[in-house]
This record gives structure tokens, C-alpha cells and sequence, in this order.
């Protein structure tokens, strides 16, 4: 087995720099047989690539302990579950299941433009393939998977047990979708640079693969957060940790990206700042990728560091070079046909929003690279913690929330008096109410009193987008107020599906503003039979319980909990100690609600059975959650348009152009 | 055994790739669906639909009405345009083409470029 996992990583290879060569070769002498010959090598990438990832599953499965990567990563005691999520538990094989992912990913690209924007297809083809050609070259070079032992175990050394949870099943394979995704949006744009094809045609053909990138990077990054809310014990979920930022950055240039393409679809505007931004995200994927493995900045996700940094450098430096050099090489059929006619308008809007996140998405960077750049000027490592994250991109996520307001009511062009009147009056008086409200009731933080009073603003603007549109379209269409609504969300999924997904996000800034400002933590000592109170809640501990089996040693604390006197939940948090690596780790429990998380973690109980526990309440963060959810619908509006619906409006349209 | 599924394994791999470069695939190629047509098809369908998008703004007040005269008629020129080749593409035999105008791929319709030998959409000769 293991023979034939090398030798299909080999041809991989082989196929890989081959598909990059002909599509090349093919897109210069305009030889169609070769283009096809390339693609059919990046297909044949994927198969192979599909081949080397079976055999290494199948050494997992079967604790092939001659294997070092299957030695280092899991044990006979370890759940079968596990030990396929293995596959991305280190370096080789989190590579290995990235570059199935990339082939996968680029091999559904080919197929769907089969018969379609043929011209591009060859520098696609190459674009991806050079990817795939780095990544499976690491493998094959520097991290072989299939790498031997002399003497193999008995015993494998085990996952790490702070991977060893359903978030950690969910959280990698979502972020590395969202990560590759980004490789064929990026391709078509190095497509249009190379053949001169500018108009939008790139950017619709790829809008799909662009919204799919997006959609998993967000999803990545929540299930990321989940995973440090529920594993890592100390009451938060985002820590500004270098790999946090890092699936971070992407996803604020990918925004950015997807708000500006709208500008240059009307407008004609805009076309180098797109593909400005669509080069920086994907440039951002691979740095992320540099910095989870480089281990050139001290993380919570050490589990996969090496020495591939400078590779991954070097590449990256390629990647911006090729890209940048095609950018000035076009740059006169890439000037504006159209100019900015007024601050006053919604291209405005747009292009304050990108600015605000290209802003954040700067500081980001700033604060994570700051530690290894004043090393190498000043010889001193300055760490750069949450504080100054939060100072820097607080402001301008607060007034990111505010333009995602302002964006979809204002006018395009030049916003007249009439118009800012009309759209407003109504949500900033009811922003101003909420606000108003918020300090009435308590609320002293600046921050928390912006963010209730912009959510209200936006919410109402969205709710008066359907309500304007229901109208507007009954007047069009003669139909009823609730057909319009429900015509509404059919016939411009994309325009209301964004908008559905503003509404997730309001809720995730609620969500996170509140659970961050108005955190109650208390630690507490107790004996058995003894309760202690945290906000409005009584917690007695009951009892605890020693379990053990083969691959961990468990001990599970029981608390009642108190509301008004009255119980309303148990909670059993444990501490365990896993055998094999001998570590500890931390299983929270939690009663979870709209208005508040009451999160408990058992600390230690001593010989006389005094226990410790860490308790948080966190108000509003189950609306961070929530407002996941609440995205995944939205994007799913916007991403799949009805074809019966669509069919329907350009018959309407094509019956009044040939009137 | 698993020296014979290497051996395998390697000649079809090759056999994939190469496939396309032999005299027997180009004549499978030109059996494939014409692909200006879906272009056309795409082309037009974008401009309909954002057509449609302005007639919706200038109704809820997001578009003056001589934005909405200048993106009206520009994308109605698209719209058109690409009509006008559909119909074009319409009237042309599909494949091995009596009435091919010169410098249009006999197959999909694809214009050549001046040094093509062969289609670059569809890998057809030049005739």
C-alpha cells in the first residue's frame, strides 16, 4: 500500500508541472489539443492525489505504526473518528488532505467551464497546477507522509488532545475549503491578465467560487472560535492568536473584494483595486499557511510547526511577483472608464468599506508580523497582545457596522437631499433611540452604547430594503405586499441573500461586543455541598466521579444550578488526563441562552475533596452563534439563485428591449 | 500485485494526458457541444438580469433616471449584441460546415487568431 501511495504522490508531481507547462504552451502557440492534454493532467493530479490520501487514511484506520506520520498521530486506543481526523493532526498530512482539497476544488473548476470562457481555461489550468505542483512538492521533498521507521512501535504517541473533539473534525476541513477556494478566483484574474480579457467576464465566471470561498473561510473561522470557546477553558473564543489572524486576514480582503466587484460590474470602476484584492487574499491564504507552519511565531496551534517556512516565503514572493508584473504590464487597459462623482453616493460607501477593511486587515498583519519584525530590527521580541487589536480595529469594525447601513439605502452616483431625507430620518432617529435606551439601562461603555444604537440602524435599514422593495416590485409586477416579499427573495437572491447576511453579522457584533464588554469571571473554592453565586446564578456542588479507561483518566465535578431559587440545569465539568502524550486537558460545560452563557470549568479537587472552578457568565455571545446561522442561510440565498425565477425575469426583460 | 497495479497505474495516468494529442481525440473533440453558444447565452442572460436589477433601483429611488437611461442602454446594447449572435449561431450548421464565414472555427464558431492551427476552444483544425 504504501508503494503505491508514493508512487501516485510521485506522478502527482509529474502531472502537476506537466498541466502547468502545456497550459501554458497551449495558451501561447493557441493549441487547443494541448489544452485539453493539460487538463486532463490536473484531473489526473486529482485522481492521484485521491489515491495517496486513501492509502494514508487507511494507515490511520489500521495503526500501521512503520509509518512515522501514523506513529506520531494516533494509537490503538484512539476512536476511529480520530483517527481519520488525524489525517489533517499534523504537518504531513494536514498538506497531504490541503493539496485533495486543491485538486478537487480545481478539477470541479475545469469540468464546469468545459465548454465555456475557453480562453482563460488555459492560464486557470496553470495557475492551479503551479499550486498543486509547490504543495505536492513539499511532500514529495521535504515532509514525505509515507516516511518509515526503522523500528516501528507497538504503541502510536496519540493525537493531541486538544484535537481530539467534534470542533476539530469540523473547524480544519472548513477553513482549508475556505483557504483553496480562494486559488480559482485567483486563477481567473491571472486568466484575464494574461489574455488581456479585463471586462467583467472573470469576475462573474468566478463570483460563485469567490461567495464558496468566503462561506467556509467564515465558517472555518466560527468553528475555530467555537473550538477555543468550548476546549480551551478560559471563557473567550478569539485570542488574536497569530493563526487566528491569519484565516482572519483573508476573509476581511475576500469581503472587501466582494463588496468592490459590485462597483466595477456597474461601473467599470475599480478594476485594479480588484485585482489588487483578489491577489492579496489569495497571497494572504499562503501566509497564512506560512504562518501555521513555520513556526516562526509562537501560537496555540503548534501541533503544525516545521522548518517549511522559507519555502513557503519564497513561493509566496513568486506568487505576488507573477501577479504584480502582470497588474503593471496591463495597467493601462485596467484605468477606470468612469470616475467617483460624489462622497455622497454608494460607490462611496463601497469604497469607504474597503478601505476600513483593507484598514483592518493591515493592522492585523501589523500586530501579528510586529513580535518577528522588532526581533530582527531591535534584537527584542515585543509580543503585541488583544489589547492593541482591539483598540486599533475596534473603531473601524464599529464603523464598518455603520456604512453596512448606510451602503444599501444611500443612492448610487450622487445621494440627493431628497433621498437622504427619505432613507435616514427613520433609522438614525431609531439608532439614536436605541442608543439612548442602552445608556438608561445601565450601559457606560462607549463601545457597547455604538454598537446597540449602528445594529438598530442597520436592522431597521434592511427591513425597510425588503418593505421598499416589496413595494416597488408590486407596483412593477400588480402583485400582492407578500408575493412581492416572496418575489423579492426569489428573483434577486444575490441583492437580499446579502442582505440576510448582514443581519448574521449584526447579530455575531452584538454578539461578541457584549459577551467581550460585559464579562463576569469568578473563581471559586468549594466543598461538597457548598454553593457559590456568579451574577444571577446559584451553583452547589453536588459531587464528583473518577472514571478511567485505556486512553484517558476523567474527573467529572456536578454542579445544580440556581435561578431564583429555583434549579434549572446540572452541569458536569471535567478535567482529563489523556495517557498517551501525558496530558492534561480541560472539557467545559456550559448552560447556554440568548440572554447569557453560564460556562463553568473545574479547576482541580484536592485529596479532601475541595474543588476549584472558573465560572464566566457571558451575555449575548449565543447570538454570535446564532448569527452563524443566520449567514450559512444567507449565502446559501445568494449563492444559488432559482433557475425557474431567473428565466422568468429575463423573459420579462427581453419582452420590454424588444418592444 | 502491486507492482502490476503500479504498472497500471503509471499507463493510465499517461494514457489520459496523452490521449488528447493523438489524431484519434481531435476527431472526438469536434463531437463536443458548441461552446460560443453558451457564451452567448451567459453574455446575454448577465445583461438581461442586470437590467432588471436597475428597473428595481430606479423603482426603490437607489438610481436617478439618467443613470438609469445610461445603464439601461448600455447593458440593452449587450443584451442585444448577444442576441443578434445567437441568432447568428442559429443560422450556421453546428458541425462540418458548408457555410462557415472565413476565419470562424467550422465546429463551435470561435474566431481564430492569426497564427491558430487549431481551435483554441475546441481543438478543431483550421480548415
Amino acid at each position: 500500500m504504501i508503494t503505491i501511495g508514493n508512487l501516485a504522490l510521485y506522478l502527482a508531481l509529474a502531472t502537476s508541472l506537466y498541466a502547468v507547462v502545456a497550459s501554458i504552451y497551449a495558451a501561447q502557440a493557441h493549441r487547443g489539443e494541448f489544452v485539453t492534454s493539460g487538463e486532463r493532467a490536473a484531473y489526473a493530479t486529482w485522481g492521484l492525489i485521491s489515491i495517496t490520501t486513501i492509502v494514508m487514511l487507511h494507515a490511520l484506520v489500521t495503526n500501521d505504526f512503520s509509518i512515522k506520520y501514523v506513529a506520531a498521530y494516533t494509537s490503538t486506543t484512539l476512536p476511529v473518528r480520530f483517527r481519520l481526523t488525524a489525517l489533517w493532526g499534523g504537518m504531513e498530512g494536514s498538506l497531504l488532505f490541503w493539496t485533495l482539497i486543491l485538486t478537487t476544488l480545481t478539477s470541479l473548476a475545469l469540468f464546469q467551464n468545459r465548454c465555456r470562457n475557453r480562453e482563460l481555461m488555459p492560464y486557470v489550468t496553470a495557475t492551479a497546477a503551479t499550486v498543486t505542483a509547490f504543495f505536492v512538492s513539499l511532500l514529495v521533498f521535504l515532509i514525505p507522509p509515507f516516511a518509515l521507521l526503522k523500528f516501528p512501535p507497538a504503541e502510536g504517541t496519540d493525537l493531541n488532545p486538544l484535537l481530539q473533539n467534534y470542533w476539530m473534525q469540523i473547524h480544519p476541513p472548513a477553513l482549508y475549503l475556505g483557504y483553496v477556494s480562494w486559488t480559482i478566483p485567483f486563477g481567473f484574474a491571472i486568466g484575464a491578465l494574461a489574455t488581456g480579457r479585463l471586462d467583467d467576464l472573470w469576475i462573474r465566471t468566478s463570483r460563485r467560487w469567490c461567495l464558496m470561498a468566503w462561506f467556509f473561510l467564515s465558517l472555518g473561522n466560527l468553528f475555530g472560535a467555537r473550538w477555543a470557546y468550548e476546549v480551551l477553558g478560559w471563557g473567550g473564543y478569539w485570542a488574536w492568536d497569530p493563526v487566528e489572524n491569519a484565516a482572519f486576514m483573508p476573509l476581511l480582503t475576500g469581503t472587501a473584494y466582494l463588496h468592490s466587484v459590485m462597483i466595477q460590474e456597474r461601473k467599470d470602476m475599480l478594476k485594479v483595486w480588484n485585482m489588487t484584492l483578489i491577489i492579496l487574499t489569495f497571497a494572504l491564504t499562503i501566509f497564512g499557511t506560512f504562518l501555521t507552519r513555520s513556526g516562526v511565531i509562537s501560537s496555540v496551534h503548534s501541533f503544525t510547526q516545521s522548518g517549511l517556512g522559507p519555502y513557503f516565503l519564497t513561493f509566496l514572493a513568486f506568487v505576488l511577483l507573477i501577479s504584480f508584473g502582470l497588474v503593471a504590464f496591463r495597467i493601462r487597459e485596467l484605468r477606470p472608464r468612469h470616475q467617483l462623482d460624489s462622497l455622497l453616493s454608494r460607490e462611496s460607501a463601497f469604497l469607504f468599506n474597503n478601505l476600513l477593511f483593507v484598514g483592518i486587515a493591515f493592522a492585523t498583519l501589523w500586530g501579528t508580523i510586529f513580535p518577528v519584525l522588532s526581533e530582527w530590527v531591535r534584537g527584542v521580541k515585543i509580543t503585541v497582545g488583544p489589547p492593541f487589536f482591539n483598540r486599533v480595529n475596534g473603531p473601524l469594525a464599529v464603523a464598518l457596522l455603520l456604512l453596512m447601513g448606510i451602503g444599501p439605502i444611500i443612492a448610487w452616483r450622487r445621494a440627493t437631499f431628497r433621498n437622504l431625507v427619505d432613507n435616514f430620518v427613520v433609522p438614525t432617529a431609531l439608532g439614536l433611540a436605541v442608543g439612548t435606551a442602552g445608556f438608561a439601562c445601565g450601559m457606560r461603555s462607549l463601545s457597547a452604547i455604538l454598537v446597540v444604537s449602528f445594529s438598530a440602524f442597520v436592522l431597521y435599514t434592511i427591513a425597510a430594503e425588503f418593505h421598499s422593495g416589496a413595494r416597488a416590485r408590486g407596483a412593477m409586477l400588480q402583485e400582492s405586499y407578500m408575493s412581492a416579499i416572496l418575489g423579492l427573495m426569489r428573483k434577486n437572491q444575490r441583492r437580499y441573500g446579502g442582505y440576510v447576511i448582514h443581519v448574521g453579522v449584526v447579530f455575531m457584533f452584538l454578539g461578541v461586543t457584549m459577551s467581550s464588554i460585559y464579562r463576569t469571571e469568578e473563581l471559586h473554592t468549594v466543598k461538597k455541598g457548598e454553593q457559590f453565586t456568579i451574577d444571577r446564578y446559584t451553583l452547589k456542588y453536588m459531587d464528583s466521579e473518577n472514571k478511567e479507561d485505556s486512553h484517558m483518566a476523567q474527573l467529572i465535578a456536578t454542579l445544580d444550578v440556581y435561578e431564583n431559587g429555583k434549579q434549572i440545569t446540572t452541569l458536569h465539568p471535567e478535567k482529563r488526563f489523556y495517557k498517551r502524550p501525558e496530558q492534561p486537558a480541560t472539557e467545559v460545560d456550559m448552560r447556554s441562552t440568548m440572554r447569557d452563557d453560564l460556562y463553568v470549568v473545574l479547576g482541580s479537587i484536592d485529596d479532601q475533596g475541595v474543588a476549584t472552578f472558573q465560572a464566566y457568565v457571558n451575555p449575548l455571545v449565543w447570538w454570535l452563534w446564532f448569527g452563524g446561522v443566520v449567514l450559512v442561510i444567507g449565502t446559501a440565498i445568494a449563492a444559488f439563485p432559482s433557475k425557474a425565477a431567473t428565466l422568468h425575469e429575463r423573459a420579462r426583460v427581453t419582452s420590454t428591449i424588444r418592444r | 500485485m502491486i507492482g502490476a497495479f503500479c504498472a497500471v497505474l503509471v499507463a493510465a495516468v499517461a494514457a489520459v494526458i496523452a490521449m488528447p494529442l493523438s489524431p484519434i481525440a481531435s476527431v472526438q473533440a469536434r463531437d463536443e457541444p458548441a461552446a460560443n453558444d453558451e457564451l452567448w447565452q451567459h453574455e446575454k442572460a448577465v445583461a438581461l438580469l442586470a437590467i432588471a436589477e436597475a428597473d428595481f433601483d430606479r423603482a426603490t429611488g437607489k438610481l436617478s433616471n439618467d443613470d438609469y437611461a445610461i445603464l439601461r442602454s448600455d447593458y440593452e446594447g449587450r443584451a442585444l449584441r448577444a442576441i443578434g449572435e445567437l441568432d447568428r449561431l442559429d443560422t450556421l450548421p453546428v458541425v462540418g460546415l458548408a457555410v462557415v464565414p472565413a476565419g470562424f472555427c467550422g465546429h463551435c464558431g470561435v474566431r481564430f487568431k492569426d497564427p491558430d492551427r487549431y481551435c483554441s476552444s475546441c481543438g478543431s483544425a483550421r480548415g
